[in-house]
């Protein structure tokens, strides 16, 4: 089940909210989270649910060993194992299938690719999981006593399937005590339909387009116009989809009284690679960060060493990903592209004049574009295709380049507006230019009051006929 | 720190024991609003969702039937197919789909300047084409008409070519005529705009298609007849097919090539239905084209024809049926719904294996038969006037279906004339010159 779903929309989502607000106490309401955020999972495949459970088990375990061990020695052999088993379970199932067909194809050997279903949302819940064990370890969180809680903490169908990656030590504390309240069900309302508009209306469609113009035996024909649009709005695709889902976890988490963290922050709108990664899913980079690049060392441990630390992150950046060699590439991309800017790209971007900071810009959206590229074609040969189409192979502009801006135009200035802060820049300086005026007020109020419902309508219809509703992370 | 770590298990704690909170501002009546109006009207959608008799079987804007509910089984169950059914089924039903399917194709028309389109194919036909009726290179959408597009395949035409061969050598005794129908945009676009979406030139493509055609086939020119009347309704803007205005032009073709005087479109009585959207709109729902309309001159001997159809034990049955249909709307007498999707089915009651019309006046032996895809329907109701007896036999289902082969069954009715008619791109449908071939064996 995607959160995009009429199903979901106007069945579970409304159970599930009419339920936690029937009860008053935080006990009823987690029990009606914990129900629904496992008969969420389950809905991709019961026998799934069971793998989801066990990994929360056995890091439930972990943590009330670490609760009561206190030998160092004990304690880090308790965080190893369980780490390593929960990595290895994590990499069985992702993996394997990758492992196997490039063993074969250096070896050459016969033998079938195995078919190893990827449960949902394992990356994400994983990650939350491991993030709980060291929490605890480190002593920056208390042990959870009880296992439902922390079977909530991992399903929690918000954000189990495409993030935000929330610590533990972030959410236990509301997971526990909480109060929902008015002013953050309207806030989690608009965040939610702003989320909702974002994946029905403009990724969905950018993802049409992208289809159409990149579809693999087609593009040896493409023309450079064709390949330049369809991988441009795949960009905006992958950045609309994902941060919708985050924006639909935030605002479904503020209608329950829970605060995710912020996981997109117009990373479009970076001025370099660094900036670019602070605002690109933060939750994944800030795990990295602390859970990966600090334990190595950091940038403390010298130049050499730092460089090492990043090369460790982005390789296990791309494989987190997905389990075929072109995240790998793209991972170790922006590698280089991070390791240049940090070694060699101090003094440049250190220059204020307005051309330069222009041109820095256009130099990340130039580069993080080309990494969709890698990103998007998993065949190599087909971004081998797609870049000698991009030099005008099969020329620069045709008929279905034309054709494609011409028909898409308004909604790509407004897919390119939504990814920018642009909207709430304009409305922040509207509402301040009118805040004493009363008839301000009012027609603030309303428009604030209708949004959410004429977004959800929108996206109604955007969904009711649209058999392209994908779900982009199955591969995380 | 140490003071939380301390804190038992809060789950059963009381708000007012709770953890210092986030600040949290006051409510405010634009808060409260927003709040009931947007649960409220997700509660009405969540009502109106289970409001199950007001779910539809069909969806007439999209032409097909809607996903019914899923059977259970225990391994779709475990597998979790069975929920992701339900959850297909429950969006694909949900009551009002269709009108909010229009709206969305109205507000899509504001995404751009969408007066020209181009819409290419998403996929390669498959090999096996078993399920694909038929193949075309894209659509080009220009002032409310979807063009469809054709790529000339040499492999393919001289294919097709061999069937037709093969057809003269199959049955010596008749005349065999081919005619390739070109599409519209041949005749309502100008070179450069077709060389632009990358089509063939259909009159190059034809005549290399009849130059692999041996002299005893008769080839029948209709694209100068139809480039002649190019001003008039040949083609619907919103189906692939031709109007009985250009079948009309072809039969004019067809007459001239026999020798015989064509009759005038006066001759015969005219019917208009009125809101047809078809196939192409099916193709392209989210695009505004042209309505159509049907136009369908009724012949004036009979109007009455026997067709020769499966019934639902899968057994031929002779039913007794108008040539043209006049009447559109829930067609009890053919168990045909004329929907907008569908009123091009009022010629010949469409497709069906083999079409028999007898003209019980005339008795001078003359009997003409016409192999044809769907563009033969409305070309067919032409000729009842001059020959005694018209058979039609459509080439996806008359050897299946009859269990008998096109040249025995020539040879059992005494025919004398056999004309083949096909849009040009039947012809670059391996499947459907198998299904030609298959007629012929």
């Amino acid at each position: 089940m995607v959160f995009s779903a009429l199903f979901f929309l106007f069945f579970f989502f409304v159970l599930c909210m009419a339920l936690v607000y029937v009860h008053k106490s935080l006990r009823g309401q987690n029990a009606v989270l914990l129900l629904f955020s496992l008969i969420f999972y389950a809905w991709s495949g019961p026998m799934l649910l069971l793998l989801l459970c066990g990994m929360t088990f056995l890091c439930w375990l972990s943590g009330r060993i670490l609760g009561r061990v206190t030998s160092p020695a004990h304690r880090r052999l308790v965080l190893a194992g369980t780490v390593t088993l929960c990595v290895l379970i994590f990499c069985f199932f992702k993996y394997t299938g990758l492992l196997v067909s490039t063993l074969q194809t250096i070896f050459r050997f016969e033998s079938a690719v195995p078919d190893i279903v990827l449960p949902v949302g394992i990356s994400f819940y994983t990650f939350q999981l491991l993030s709980y064990v060291i929490d605890v370890y480190r002593g920056q969180t208390p042990p959870q006593k009880n296992y439902l809680m922390l079977l909530l903490y991992a399903a929690l169908f918000h954000q189990c399937v495409a993030g935000p990656i929330v610590r533990y030590s972030d959410i236990c504390a509301e997971l526990q005590c909480r109060t929902v309240s008015l002013s953050n069900i309207s806030a989690g309302i608009t965040r939610f339909s702003l989320g909702l508009a974002k994946k029905a209306i403009l990724a969905n469609y950018c993802g049409t387009l992208v289809a159409s113009a990149l579809a693999a035996d087609k593009l040896a024909g493409a023309s450079a116009g064709t390949v330049l649009l369809g991988t441009v709005f795949y960009m905006l695709q992958i950045y609309l989809d994902f941060s919708a889902y985050s924006d639909m976890a935030i605002g479904m988490g503020l209608m329950c009284g829970l605060h995710y963290c912020e996981n997109f922050r117009y990373p479009y709108c970076a001025d370099s690679i660094t900036d670019f990664w602070r605002r690109w899913h933060i939750s994944l980079s800030t795990f990295f960060r602390d859970y990966v690049y600090i334990p190595l060392g950091g940038n403390r441990k010298g130049r050499l060493r730092q460089v090492f630390n990043m090369f460790v992150v982005w390789l296990l950046t791309g494989f987190w990903h997905g389990a075929s060699w072109n995240y790998v590439l793209w991972g170790l991309y922006y590698f280089v592209l991070l390791t240049a800017e940090k070694l060699l790209l101090r003094k440049p971007y250190a220059a204020v004049a307005l051309w330069r900071k222009i041109l820095r810009r256009c130099f990340v959206l130039v580069a993080v574009w080309f990494g969709w590229m890698i990103f998007y074609f998993e065949d190599l040969s087909l971004l081998g295709t797609a870049v000698s189409c991009l030099f005008g192979r099969n020329g620069f502009w045709d008929m279905t380049s034309r054709l494609t801006l011409l028909n898409n135009l308004f909604f790509l200035l407004v897919a390119v507006a939504a990814c920018t802060p642009i909207v709430p820049t304009i409305a922040r300086r509207l509402h301040r230019a009118g805040e004493r005026a009363v008839l301000w007020q009012g027609v603030a109020g309303t428009v604030s009051a209708v949004m959410p419902v004429a977004l959800l309508f929108l996206s109604f219809l955007a969904l009711v006929g649209n058999t392209y509703n994908p779900f982009l992370y199955f591969q995380f | 720190m140490k003071t939380e770590f301390e804190k038992p298990s809060l789950s059963q704690a009381t708000p007012t024991e709770q953890v210092p909170s986030r600040p949290q501002r006051g409510w405010t009546m634009t808060d409260l609003c927003k709040v009931l109006a947007f649960f409220i009207t997700l509660a009405a959608a969540f009502v109106v969702g289970l409001l199950l008799f007001l779910r539809p079987a069909v969806s007439e804007v999209e032409g097909r039937e809607l996903t019914a509910f899923p059977e259970f089984t225990w391994e779709r169950f475990a597998d979790g197919t069975y929920f992701a059914d339900i959850t297909t089924w429950y969006a694909d039903t949900y009551p009002g789909r269709d009108r909010m399917i229009s709206m969305q194709h109205r507000l899509k028309e504001l995404y751009g300047i969408r007066q020209e389109q181009l819409i290419k194919p998403p996929t390669t036909p498959p090999e096996d084409e078993g399920n694909v009726e038929r193949w075309s290179d894209g659509l080009y959408i220009k002032g409310g008409s979807a063009f469809e597009i054709y790529i000339y395949d040499d492999e393919k035409a001289s294919r097709y070519a061999e069937v037709l061969n093969l057809a003269r050598e199959r049955m010596p005794n008749v005349t065999v005529y081919s005619m390739v129908v070109p599409l519209s945009y041949s005749v309502y676009m100008n070179r450069k705009e077709w060389e632009s979406i990358g089509a063939s030139d259909a009159a190059d493509s034809i005549a290399r298609i009849y130059g692999k055609m041996g002299q005893g086939v008769h080839t029948v020119s209709v694209l100068p007849e139809l480039m002649a009347h190019q001003k008039d309704y040949l083609y619907f803007h919103t189906d692939h097919h031709w109007t009985a205005r250009g079948a009309y032009q072809a039969y004019r073709a067809l007459c001239r090539e026999m020798g015989i005087a064509p009759k005038e479109l006066e001759d015969w009585e005219h019917l208009t239905f009125t809101g047809f959207f078809g196939s192409q709109q099916s193709k392209v729902p989210d695009v505004a084209l042209k309505e159509d309309y049907v136009e369908a001159w009724v012949p004036s001997a009979t109007n009455r024809m026997t067709v020769y159809t499966w019934d639902g034990d899968q057994k031929i049955v002779a039913d007794d049926w108008p040539i043209i249909r006049k009447e559109t709307g829930n067609g009890a007498e053919i168990g045909c719904y004329y929907g907008p999707r569908w009123k091009y089915n009022c010629f010949i009651a469409g497709d069906h294996p083999l079409t028999v019309i007898e003209k019980p006046r005339l008795q001078d032996g003359s009997k003409i038969l016409v192999v044809k895809d769907s563009y033969g329907n409305a070309f067919s109701p032409f000729l009842v006037d001059q020959f005694q007896t018209v058979y039609v036999a459509d080439i996806r289902s008359f050897v299946g279906r009859m269990g008998i082969s096109l040249p025995e069954y020539v040879e059992r009715e005494g025919i004398t004339q056999v004309v083949f008619v096909n849009n040009i791109n039947t012809v670059s449908t391996p499947w459907l010159v198998g299904c030609m071939e298959g007629l012929l064996q």
